[in-house]
This record gives structure tokens, C-alpha cells and sequence, in this order.
């Protein structure tokens, strides 16, 4: 074990804090993207996701660590916020905060909403700053173990990712694999790195293959301002927040409940893969099966708005990992995260923590002031949030088109670029529309070139042979994890069969 | 009335637009910002030096200069762009001086007869072993490569038609054991570096500056270098390849040489006024300290003839050396490309043809 | 619930069709002698495209299976006449217009106030002077401000 590498990003810590801390156009830019991201996750239609994505394509002019601030402070915000359009309105701003809705929507039918809205936010504070405190703690350990890791198991981590990413993604892991295959076949496009083959290279353009950030503002992008703007359904709202507090006392008497949330969310968020949607339910779970009052659960139950939304934040910490180990998302948001690192110049992998000293610890301050950010800003703007739910979609998500127009031309000067991002907005509509997930289909086009190369390089290495990839302790387990995920989707499938078929 | 406000707002928010809008009007060259296309993706050694070079030139021409990474097939799709768009000054292409290589490979017709090509920075190539492993010169690794059984040795280099590849195949084939290696392509040589820590190669052939702070931490050791003089870097020596090998001396044209470059009918006025700021550029001592320093660059700024002749000798080496290791598309000959041993200046007809540089540009010092 | 089946059953044979074109240029591909045939350029599309058909496959059967051969004509009547579906087309051909018809034909902030314009006159959010206000003002968000807060290029006239 490289301990110096380990300690490394824990000992750079207090000066990047510092450091951090004293320049004033970051801090700004932090704030303004706090209250971006509370704004848009309380938006319905307008995503973390997709949110991020229109931007990620317009940052990259900006100096890297305003760039990275705001777009993780858009992240943190929108996690954080995501819970009131739950609370409120019962449809959750952004999908993570689906569990949040269970318990919160009931208790603001039952004129709770302050109530509700205050242990979100709080509980989302909680989870964001234990998360990345467990994912700084965790990551190093990680990164050095994956120094020595080597094609056959990189391989098998981008396989896991998108395997499970199919399988958890939506209701149905068989059309979860397909946008995953999918996606990996749109990764194929272009010249591959080993003989520099032009890959389906019909036209110079396609040559050059699909940049992920047009694609990522079509499918997460345009495909939601179609979803959303062909409906003419108005919505119910709810309640009133008023002026919201971060509530210690209400975080120390849940303080059980919480770490169980957190550590639940980022032990799902280290697997590639598997994001925020995932870790809420899973906590909340617990929190039920945790709790002595089980039937107030669903009706109400303050507990289950602490544990969604400590794990939508807490999510954040641990999608990190992989995101930063292996440059394989765990999960949308951290992918855009992934192409954001990318434009600046690094390149997450194994070598990161090598050749980026300091980066780790830099993002997780950058997290760390997020949630500050996004907590006074819930504070400051708590008495306007019906205001900001009732602004109005049709102006603002024609805005988002325009935007999303801009941001995929950003990616590479070519209108290449605006035509292939109208292209998977119209694609990922379509998918949508028939119940496909489109989360696993991002991932297979971001992990499409690692997967490729890490295959072909393994049975290159090895003359070919299949059987040396169980040789190593680590891709036997790694199998082990792909069988069981795979078994496990299949088993379920097959015992929920009868039941599907006589429902329709 | 809740939208009358909204209104004044926008109103508001356009005056002031229309305003920055029409704030600018100037004559001459350059006019609006200057777009440099990189041909790899961020990051590597073709980004940093032109991002460094852009940085510098920016102050001697007073306009931003926005750099923009379009990578693929060597660089070859961003560089096409810039061959076929307006030369009007405002479109350069930036990175590494291959272009000779492209017609061969099979990328399309453009070839570095299509540019003004001003060079700054050589980087060397290595063959680096794991500081542990047991071959303490490069003769002791060729010997251990003859001695092995055949294609049992695996070495890795950054990537299909590299300089890595090509050196390590010239090394490998002056001794003859060409058959005894298998060739493992990694992406970029840092990449390959990594795989060199973790075992799964024995020797890694790749651009010198990728593994230079590696090699001062002790974990490789450099082997051979494709230079003409021994260096030391950082307190590591870095043996040439001369020593044992000495007829690799002719082809340090095989080494990457970072540049920008101007489609060849770019406006002379437009030539003359970058190549002087170029020439400052690269004296600057934030391009040294990055482009140099950092990336253990030698500096050998070349414009005008000196330039030409030096792409053309890029084209030969590459060009020949492709085509030995099997990897050209199309034989070198075709395009009438000599191999390095027969180079002269005109290499052929086409390269006599081509417009000259203005003649006010005058060669530079090393 | 017919018709969602219909879409299913569908979208299989897309993704059977696709899979297999996508295999067939796989091994159209280069290099796959037997030295570099696991480097094949081809090998890993060749895998995926293969997936992806037999995923389409079991997509498709299931649709079947569930009744998806039949009732066609109501299908496309239900496709044709749904209000969502019709103003989902006026939208995508907004759009459509306007990023392949307008950007790179005409200067890039005519372009958006077109399509701001267009699709704000169509979604009805007011007023004339709120919708020429919210017009203008959003194309200049778009199209000014931004690309000179950032420093970058528009789409040229080509």
C-alpha cells in the first residue's frame, strides 16, 4: 500500500480549504450556483441533470475551480431542493427525491409543509457534508488499490457499471440493458484509439464521433423540454413554506437515522452506476424497518423525509469514487462532472490522485461550501419558493432549448454538434416515451471507450485467453458482483413474470 | 402588470447587451478572437504547448485566442478543418508536426505542404523500465528480449503509429528481434506508464516528459533516449540511443515537434505578423516554464525554409518508418516521400512548388 | 394499453435491425487477422451489436406475446389524433427549423429570436408586449450576453 498516496489528499485538505476560502470569485460563483441549483431542482421539468448539462458546455471558459464550484454547487443545491416540489406538489424535481414525496406530500396535506420542507433541507445539509467527509475518508484507499489494478479489471468495473446501471436505472432491467448497449454502441462512433480505424466514419463529421456533452443535453436536455412542454397539465401545490431554519436540534435527535442514510447512500453511490434514485429508497427502507413507529411511515413520518433526502445529498460523496477512480460515473450528475473534468484538461482514472495532487481534496471543499451555500440560500429564499414553483414552464424551458443549443455548439464549434444534440434529444424522447431509462444509456456512451479499450488490450496482453481474466483475486470478485447482479435481475424477472403478463 | 415588469427587465438587459455589442470596431488583422484546433484532447502534451504558445501570443497580438480541442486520427480530422476552412488568419490548427504522416496512414490528402508551420518545441522519446527490474542499460533489455520465447515480451507505447511505437520498433529491429515483442497501444504515454507500475508490461516506449517526475521519484528508470546528446533532467540521467544503436541517429525527426499552423494561403501581412509573435512567444518565460520545463522540452524554434525542410524530414522519418512496421496504409513512395537516408531539400516536385514564405521572415536561433 | 405494445414490438424490430447492421459493419472492419483479431477494431461493435439484437429480440417477442400483432389501425388513429402528439410535432418542428434550417443560414441571434418568437407565439405565455419583451429578452440571454460572458464563437453564415 502507497500510503503517502493516501495521505496525500488529507494532508492537502487545510490548505486547499484555505485556499478556497480566500478568493472571492469562487466563493461568489459557489453561492450563484447554490441558488441556480435550489432554483432548478425546485423547477418541475428542469433537472439537476439537465441543468448541468446545459452548462457544462458553457463553463469551460471560466477559470477551472469557478467552473467545477458552480457546477458542483448546482449539483448540491438541486439535490438539496429537489424535496420541496416532492413536499409541495407530490412530483418530485428531480428524481432522487421521489422517497421524499412519500412521507412529505402527506404532511403537507396536513398543513406541515414548513415542518417538511425544514427537515429536508436540513437532513440534505447533514447528508452532503457527511458524505463527502466518508468519501475523502474512503477514496484514497481506493485509488491506490486501483493503481494496481489492470485491464481485465477495469473492464469488468465499466461492465458492473453499466450492467447495474440497466438493471436499477428503471422498472424494467431488460430496457435499462438496451439503452446501456445502446449507449456502447454510440461510444463505438468515430476513430478507435488503437489503430486510429475511423469507426462508422461515413462522413469526416462522424469521423470524429459524438461528443458526450451534445449528447448529454439531448438526451437529458431537450428530450425533458419536449416531455414536459407537449403536456398542458397544470399542477396543485400544496401548502406554504414560510421562512425555513436549519434545523441542529431535529438533525441530533435523528442523528441515528441520518448516518444510517448516509453510509447506506454511499456505499450505493460507489457503485458505478448506481446514483441518487437508487440510495433514497434504500435508506428510507431502512429507516422504516429501523424505526419504532413503522405505520406512521407513509403517512407522515418525519423520519422518512430525513433519510431520503440525507441519502439523495449523501449520494454525491460516493458517486465520487468510482467517478474519480476509474472515470466511470456512479451516477448522471457525477457524469456531467466526469466531462467537465475532462474539458479542463484531466482525466479522471487511476492516475488522478498521482497526477492532480490536491484535486480530491479541492472537490470535496468545493461539495462541503456547496451545502453551506445551498443551506443559507434556502434559508434567505424559503418565504419565495411558491413563487418559484409556479414560475412559469413555457418560458423557461424554451429558454432551456436555446440554451441547450448554445452549450452543444460550445463542445466543439461545428454544427455537427447541434445536429447530433437534436438528434438524442429526439432519440432519448422517443426511448422515454416507451418507459427506457435513459441514465444507463449515458453511462454506456461515457464508459464505451474504457470497456472497448480495456478489453481488447486484456486479451491482446494475454495472447488471448478468456480464462486469464479470473485469475486475479479482484476480477474474481468483481465476476462474482456481475453474475450475482446479472442472476439476481433475471431470478426476479422470471418469478414476476406470470403476474405481468395476466396484469396487462 | 406582472409582466410589464418582466418586459422592462428584458428591455433593460438588451440595452446593455447592445451596448457590449457595439462597443468594438478596429481595422487591421486581428479583429476578433483567433481560434487555435488542437488535434488531441485535452490535457496532453499537443494541448499543453499550444495552450502555453496561445497564452503568450495573446499579449503580442491583443486578441483572445480560443483554443479548441478536435482530436482524432492523429490530428489529422481538426487539421483537415483547418486546411480546407477560410485563411483568412482567423482559424490555426495547433500540436504535434505529423501532418507529413497523414496521407500516408490514410487520412485524407492534406499534407504539411497545406501549412505555415511554425515549430517551437522538440519533446525526446524513452524506453523506460520499472525501477526494479533487473536491465540496467539497453543492451542488457535487447539481450534479455533475444533470450525470450517468441512474442513473449510485452512492452506498451501511446498508441497505433506513435513515435513510442516507431522507436521502439527501430530499436527492436536493429537487433533483430522484432518477432519477440508483442506491441501493447495504450492511450497516451502516461497510460502506458501506469500499466509499466502495475506489471502488466516490461519496458514502456513513450514521450520523455510523460514519465520524467516518475523517473525522479525512483519508480522507472530510463533506458535509451532518442536524442543525439545525453540529458539530465530532474537528476536522472537519460543515456541516448547512440550509444548502442548509433545509426537511430538520423532519426530524431521521429521525436514530436509542437507547433502552430496557418493554411498556406493565409494573407502574407497576416504570416508576418503572427511569425513575430511567435518568435516572442516562445522566449516568454511563462511557454518555458510550461512547455519546456515542465514537459522536458527542447526548445528549436523553427520558421520560413527551416521550417519546411523540417516537416518535410518529419514525413520521411515517419513516413519510412510506418511503412516498416506495417502499419502505412499506403507506401510512402506513392506520395513521393525519400526515405531519411536520401532526403534533400526539394524532397519532390510538389514540395518545390509550394508558395514560399514571405521574405521578410527571417530563420530563428535555437 | 394495446398501444403501447404496438410501440414496443416496434422499437424491438428497430433495435434487431439496428443490432445487426451495426454487426455487419463491425466485421466489415479491418485487421481482423489472426494476430490482431482480439485488436480488431471491430471486435468490441461486433459484441454490442450482437447485444443489442438479441436484447431486441426478447424485447420484441414480449411485446408480441402480449397481443402486439393486432390492432394496428387503432394504433396509428390513437397516434394521429392524440392532442399531446400534436403538439408535441408543432414543437419538434420548431426545432427542428430552427437549429437545422436557421443556425449557420442567418446571423446566429436572428436565428434564436426566430425560434424564441415562434415557439413562444405558439405555447401563448401572454400578451403581445410580454410576448415581444420575453422574445427579446431571452435572445439576448442566449445569444449575446452569454457568448460574450464566455468569450465564444457563434455559428457563421456558411
Amino acid at each position: 500500500m502507497d500510503w503517502a498516496l493516501v495521505w496525500q489528499e488529507w494532508r492537502a485538505l487545510p490548505g486547499v480549504a484555505g485556499e478556497v476560502l480566500v478568493s472571492p470569485g469562487l466563493l461568489l460563483a459557489v453561492l450563484v450556483g447554490s441558488v441556480m441549483g435550489l432554483i432548478f431542482g425546485m423547477l418541475p421539468g428542469i433537472s439537476a441533470v439537465m441543468a448541468m448539462s446545459l452548462l457544462v458546455g458553457l463553463v469551460f471558459k471560466a477559470p477551472v475551480e469557478v467552473g467545477l464550484g458552480l457546477l458542483i454547487a448546482i449539483y448540491v443545491g438541486a439535490m438539496a431542493s429537489g424535496g420541496v416540489t416532492a413536499i409541495l406538489v407530490n412530483i418530485p424535481g428531480t428524481p432522487a427525491a421521489a422517497a421524499t414525496g412519500v412521507d412529505g406530500f402527506p404532511m403537507a396535506t396536513q398543513g406541515r409543509a414548513r415542518e417538511a420542507i425544514q427537515a429536508s433541507f436540513s437532513a440534505s445539509f447533514a447528508g452532503a457534508v457527511l458524505g463527502e467527509f466518508l468519501t475523502l475518508l474512503l477514496l484514497p484507499f481506493i485509488a491506490v488499490i486501483a493503481l494496481k489494478l489492470g485491464d481485465w479489471e477495469i473492464f469488468l468495473v465499466a461492465l458492473i457499471g453499466v450492467t447495474l446501471a440497466g438493471a436499477l436505472a428503471g422498472k424494467s432491467p431488460l430496457k435499462g440493458w438496451l439503452a446501456a448497449v445502446f449507449g456502447l454502441i454510440i461510444a463505438m462512433v468515430g476513430m478507435e484509439e488503437i489503430w486510429g480505424h475511423p469507426r462508422f466514419g461515413y462522413t469526416d463529421e462522424m469521423n470524429r464521433g459524438f461528443e458526450f456533452v451534445p449528447a448529454l443535453i439531448g438526451l437529458f436536455g431537450l428530450s425533458e423540454v419536449l416531455q414536459v412542454l407537449k403536456q398542458k397539465a397544470p399542477y396543485q401545490i400544496k401548502g406554504e413554506s414560510g421562512r425555513i431554519w436549519i434545523d441542529f436540534r431535529l438533525l441530533y435527535r435523528q442523528a441515528r437515522n441520518l448516518v444510517r442514510s448516509v453510509l447506506v447512500a454511499v456505499g450505493i453511490g460507489i457503485v458505478p452506476g448506481v446514483g441518487e434514485s437508487a440510495a433514497c429508497w434504500a435508506s428510507y427502507d431502512l429507516a422504516k424497518r429501523g424505526s419504532k413507529r413503522k405505520d406512521s411511515f407513509g403517512k407522515g413520518a418525519v423520519e422518512g423525509v430525513v433519510a431520503a433526502e440525507a441519502a439523495n445529498s449523501g449520494t454525491a460523496g460516493g458517486a465520487l469514487i468510482p467517478s474519480l477512480v476509474f472515470g466511470i460515473p456512479g451516477s448522471g450528475p457525477t457524469a456531467i462532472l466526469i466531462a467537465a473534468l475532462f474539458i479542463y484538461g484531466f482525466r479522471p482514472g487511476p492516475m488522478l490522485m498521482i497526477d492532480e495532487p490536491g484535486l480530491v481534496a479541492r472537490i470535496v471543499v468545493l461539495f462541503w461550501l456547496a451545502a453551506v451555500g445551498t443551506a443559507a440560500g434556502a434559508v434567505v429564499l424559503s418565504p419565495y419558493f411558491l413563487r418559484i414553483l409556479s414560475s412559469p414552464r413555457e418560458i423557461l424551458l424554451p429558454i432551456a432549448a436555446s440554451l441547450g443549443v448554445l452549450g452543444a455548439w460550445a463542445a466543439g464549434f461545428t454544427r455537427f454538434d447541434i445536429y447530433s444534440m437534436v438528434g438524442f434529444g429526439v432519440l432519448g424522447f422517443i426511448l422515454r416515451q416507451r418507459g427506457f431509462p435513459l441514465a444507463p444509456m449515458v453511462l454506456g456512451i461515457l464508459v464505451g471507450g474504457i470497456a472497448d479499450l480495456s478489453l481488447r488490450r486484456a486479451l491482446q496482453t494475454h495472447s488471448g485467453d478468456w480464462m486469464t481474466m479470473i485469475k486475479s483475486p479482484a476480477s474474481l470478485l468483481l465476476l462474482l458482483i456481475l453474475f450475482v447482479t446479472i442472476g439476481g435481475q433475471l431470478r426476479a424477472w422470471w418469478t414476476s413474470r406470470p403476474k405481468a403478463t395476466s396484469g396487462n | 402588470m406582472n409582466y410589464l415588469v418582466l418586459a422592462r427587465i428584458c428591455l433593460l438587459i438588451g440595452a446593455l447587451a447592445a451596448a457590449l455589442v457595439c462597443q468594438q470596431a478596429e481595422a487591421a488583422w486581428p479583429e476578433k478572437p483567433i481560434r487555435i484546433l488542437v488535434g488531441w484532447s485535452a490535457g496532453g502534451s499537443s494541448d499543453m504547448t499550444t495552450r502555453a504558445l496561445a497564452m503568450e501570443m495573446e499579449k503580442e497580438l491583443g486578441k483572445r485566442i480560443l483554443v479548441t480541442n478536435v482530436k482524432g486520427a492523429h490530428g489529422s480530422i481538426g487539421g483537415g478543418r483547418v486546411a480546407k476552412g477560410r485563411a483568412d488568419g482567423y482559424q490555426w490548427f495547433g500540436g504535434a508536426a505529423v501532418q507529413g504522416a497523414w496521407p500516408v496512414m490514410g487520412y485524407g490528402k492534406v499534407s504539411w505542404r497545406d501549412y505555415y508551420a511554425m515549430l517551437s518545441v522538440m519533446l525526446p522519446t524513452t524506453i523506460y523500465v520499472r525501477a526494479d527490474a533487473p536491465w540496467e542499460t539497453l543492451d542488457d533489455l535487447l539481450k534479455a528480449i533475444q533470450a525470450s520465447r517468441k512474442g513473449q515480451f510485452k512492452y506498451g507505447h501511446p498508441g497505433v503509429g506513435s513515435n513510442g511505437q516507431i522507436f521502439a520498433g527501430l530499436v527492436l529491429d536493429s537487433v533483430g528481434a522484432a518477432d519477440k515483442v508483442t506491441a501493447i497501444p495504450y492511450g497516451g504515454g502516461r497510460e502506458a506508464g501506469r500499466y509499466l507500475l502495475s506489471g502488466q508490461i516490461k519496458f514502456a516506449s513513450v514521450t520523455m516528459g510523460d514519465l520524467t517526475d516518475w523517473a525522479a521519484g525512483k519508480r522507472v528508470r530510463p533506458l535509451a533516449n532518442l536524442y543525439s546528446k545525453d540529458i539530465e533532467f530532474e537528476g536522472v540521467q537519460y543515456p541516448a540511443v547512440t550509444h548502442s544503436i548509433p545509426s537511430l541517429a538520423a532519426y530524431e525527426a521521429i521525436n514530436p515537434f509542437y507547433g502552430i499552423y496557418l493554411p498556406r494561403d493565409t494573407p502574407e501581412a497576416v504570416v508576418e505578423k503572427t511569425a513575430a509573435a511567435f518568435a516572442k512567444a516562445i522566449r516568454s518565460k511563462k511557454f518555458g516554464q510550461l512547455a519546456i520545463k515542465e514537459r522536458a522540452g527542447i526548445l528549436l524554434p523553427k520558421l520560413g525554409r527551416e521550417a519546411d525542410e523540417q516537416m518535410s524530414r518529419i514525413a520521411s522519418a515517419r513516413g519510412w518508418a510506418l511503412q516498416q512496421l506495417g502499419i502505412a496504409k499506403h507506401s510512402p513512395e506513392k506520395f513521393g516521400i525519400p526515405k531519411l537516408s536520401q532526403w534533400n531539400w526539394p524532397p519532390n516536385d510538389a514540395a518545390a512548388r509550394v508558395r514560399p514564405w514571405p521574405e521578410s521572415i527571417k530563420p530563428l536561433r535555437p | 394499453m394495446e398501444d403501447r405494445q404496438n410501440g414496443d414490438l416496434l422499437l424491438g424490430v428497430a433495435f434487431v435491425l439496428f443490432g445487426a447492421v451495426v454487426g455487419v459493419e463491425a466485421l466489415r472492419m479491418p485487421y481482423w487477422e489472426r494476430e490482431t483479431f482480439f485488436l480488431a477494431p471491430g471486435f468490441v461493435p461486433l459484441l454490442t451489436g450482437v447485444a443489442l439484437s438479441l436484447l431486441g429480440v426478447v424485447y420484441g417477442i414480449r411485446a408480441g406475446l402480449a397481443g402486439a400483432w393486432q390492432n394496428w389501425a387503432g394504433w396509428f388513429r390513437d397516434l394521429r389524433t392524440n392532442p399531446e402528439n400534436k403538439r408535441l410535432m408543432v414543437l419538434l418542428a420548431i426545432v427542428l427549423v430552427y437549429t437545422v434550417g436557421l443556425v449557420g443560414r442567418m446571423g446566429f441571434f436572428w436565428a434564436t429570436l426566430v425560434f424564441h418568437g415562434t415557439i413562444f407565439g405558439y405555447l401563448r405565455i401572454g400578451g403581445w408586449l410580454k410576448w415581444l419583451g420575453v422574445s427579446i429578452g431571452a435572445t439576448l440571454f442566449v445569444a449575446v450576453l452569454l457568448p460574450r460572458l464566455f468569450e465564444m464563437p457563434l455559428p457563421e453564415i456558411e
